[in-house]
């Protein structure tokens, strides 16, 4: 085959170009694999995102949006006496990952605590078991001792849900959908005075940084 | 410099895909709506700190207002817009002030995000943590990724 300057000047190009492409790959491998430890805000965009799991921000954006949709509902209003005792009965996990329910009950307790629309008890608990039973056993020995029961505050409300999970997968694209329901009830009449559900969708074919 | 039949074609090709991938990339949202609001809103005068201007051309603020909920909560809903053709992930968050200026600390002020398709318009609202919020600010920014 003959050699001629203008296909020896494409091949030269052709050659710089996959030097180039080469070592540009070659840095951003290695940076991305020397990613030293460090601190992110767990309520902030750079945290890892994953599809098997219900990540922190997952927990936080379905605990905050449903804070702010009891909140405008006017359905804690409804109870007699303000500020209202509410206690956390079942959160039902229909998932396939085995997940702690108290990161999403934990912090719209917190938050609706904190509001002073409500207030929480820790020596009520669903089947016996309570939060707190020092402050149980402390009030049951007041009881003893000073011979008479002592006031202690019945829910007016109770909130209860559900977290269930939908799976589907197009090539090698998955997406995952978590389900978050809950609802809080009136004891008095068994209604439920606010429900409400959040979907988290997430999409892709593998982990990432950020979002 | 002069380029060869091969690479000019190269050139070529790659020119043909990219305006072929930016066609299928781009779908826009049309929107209706009433041209004479029936609600009326409680407009807040605002005051924007831009450090992002790629964001700002992006993002637009149509309007903020707010009102009140549940007796003593204030409650405000910003307007957006995608001003793009195509899709754009933005993150938001709310920081809520009492009425001497002091930030109101809080468990769950996450980040949230807000996928927005070209030319949506969308509306994110919060409520206040407490009724000793006064004041509000809004962050945005553009997806991290």
């Amino acid at each position: 085959m003959q050699i001629t300057p203008e296909s020896s000047r494409t091949r030269s190009i052709l050659r710089r170009a996959v030097t180039a492409s080469a070592l540009g790959l070659l840095v951003l491998g290695a940076a991305a694999g020397c990613r030293p430890a460090g601190y992110v805000d767990p309520g902030g965009p750079r945290t890892i995102v994953t599809l098997d799991d219900i990540n922190i921000q997952d927990w936080n954006q379905a605990a905050d949006i449903m804070i702010d949709s009891l909140l405008t509902s006017g359905a804690l209003e409804q109870a007699p006496e303000q500020p209202s005792v509410m206690a956390v009965s079942r959160i039902v996990n229909n998932t396939s990952i085995q997940v702690d329910t108290n990161m999403l009950t934990g912090k719209i307790r917190r938050d609706l605590n904190q509001s002073g629309k409500v207030l929480t008890t820790t020596t009520i608990g669903l089947g016996g078991r309570v939060e707190d039973p020092l402050a149980e056993s402390e009030r049951e020995y007041r009881e003893f001792m000073e011979d008479r029961p002592t006031e202690q505050r019945r829910p007016y409300f109770t909130l209860s849900g559900r977290i269930m999970e939908d799976q589907v997968r197009a090539g090698r694209t998955r997406q995952t959908t978590y389900i978050f329901q809950l609802a809080l009830t009136e004891v008095r009449t068994g209604l439920a005075l606010w429900e409400d559900e959040v979907q988290i969708t997430k999409q892709g074919t593998r982990p990432a940084i950020g979002w | 410099m002069k380029h060869t039949p091969i690479v000019r074609r190269g050139f070529v090709a790659i020119a043909a895909l990219s305006i072929a991938l930016f066609a299928a990339c781009t779908t826009t949202v049309d929107t209706v709506e009433r041209a004479e609001p029936a609600g009326t809103r409680q407009a807040v005068d605002d005051h924007r700190i831009t450090t992002d201007r790629s964001l700002s051309r992006i993002l637009e603020v149509r309007a903020v207002n707010e009102a009140t909920v549940s007796n003593d909560l204030l409650r405000v809903q910003v307007e957006l817009r995608n001003t793009r053709r195509g899709l754009r992930r933005f993150n938001y968050q709310f920081e809520w002030f009492d009425d001497e200026g002091m930030i109101i600390q809080q468990a769950t002020t996450p980040w949230r995000s807000l996928p927005m398709e070209g030319g949506e318009i969308a509306t994110i609202t919060g409520v206040a943590p407490n009724p000793r919020v006064t004041d509000f600010r809004l962050k945005l920014m553009s997806s991290t990724r």
